[in-house]
């Protein structure tokens, strides 16, 4: 089970500024193991989507050139305290997680 | 015995044709929201063939593109940029570090409610541009900058 994704937003106005850290390894499938001196295998979210009370606004693909535990940021218009905000992802591997909270 | 056979037959067809409709349907939504993943550009280890892949062989520098990247990174796997553009219509952005064995990094599609605007960490193999790349209106458009990386102790 993947660690939490943990959300912080802020409300100017209508519009949220939302900051996301998803903890993910995001191997790039290019370092070795120190122990085994074999190649660790690509392991990294390949796919993220964010809502806005339940509808898409983000839909991003990444490569694993994203920074591990990958964060991101972006602005929801139209926004006001009680809306929800939504963040999923899923890997190279199958493995999603998901989280949803309220604006304050 | 007959009827009852071709009862069953014409109900498996039925449900067999429903299934395979309420599987589009499921289907359909998801096809809705984002591009399917562009494998052949992500895998591109040259920046001009995944430029090419995504459409964007022909992007103009736009002063309405807005890259905001260090021009020293002291960590070269956590490098902060920030992705903004002014250019009416704006659909897409992805971006590019030029140097890195697959220079695609990612790709943001903007659905009506958010603004043209990312930030994002990323890793970057060696000194290189930085490149955004914008899809507005059906044209493409870019920014680059130049971030030095410092690896390991051969900081200059």
């Amino acid at each position: 089970m993947p660690e939490a994704i943990r959300m912080r937003i802020t409300l100017d106005g209508d519009v949220a500024s939302v900051k996301v850290l998803m903890p993910h390894p995001m191997e790039s499938g290019l370092r070795t193991d120190p122990k085994t001196n074999e190649l660790i295998p690509k392991h990294f979210i390949h796919h993220v989507v964010a809502s806005h009370n339940g509808r898409t606004v983000l839909d991003a693909q990444w490569s694993q050139a994203v920074s591990k535990n990958p964060f991101l940021e972006f602005r929801l218009r139209g926004t006001r305290a009680g809306d929800k905000v939504g963040v999923a992802w899923e890997d190279n591997k199958g493995e999603a997680n998901s989280f949803e909270t309220v604006i304050k | 015995m007959a009827c009852s056979q071709l009862m069953s037959a014409t109900r498996r067809g039925f449900l067999g044709r429903l299934g395979g409709w309420m599987f589009t349907l499921a289907l359909a939504p998801m096809r809705v929201f984002g591009a399917e993943r562009n494998v052949d550009a992500f895998e591109s280890k040259a920046i001009e063939d995944a430029l090419r892949l995504i459409g964007a062989a022909n992007a103009t520098a736009s002063d309405a593109v807005f890259l905001k990247a260090p021009d020293i990174a002291e960590n070269s796997a956590i490098v902060h940029i920030e992705i903004e553009s002014k250019l009416p219509g704006t659909e897409t952005i992805w971006v590019f570090a030029d140097k890195n064995p697959q220079p695609l990094v990612a790709q943001f599609d903007l659905l009506p409610g958010v603004d043209p605007f990312v930030a994002v960490r990323i890793k970057m193999a060696d000194s290189a541009f930085i490149r955004a790349v914008v899809k507005a209106n059906g044209k493409y458009w870019f920014a680059q900058k130049e971030t030095k990386v410092t690896i390991g102790g051969c900081a200059g």
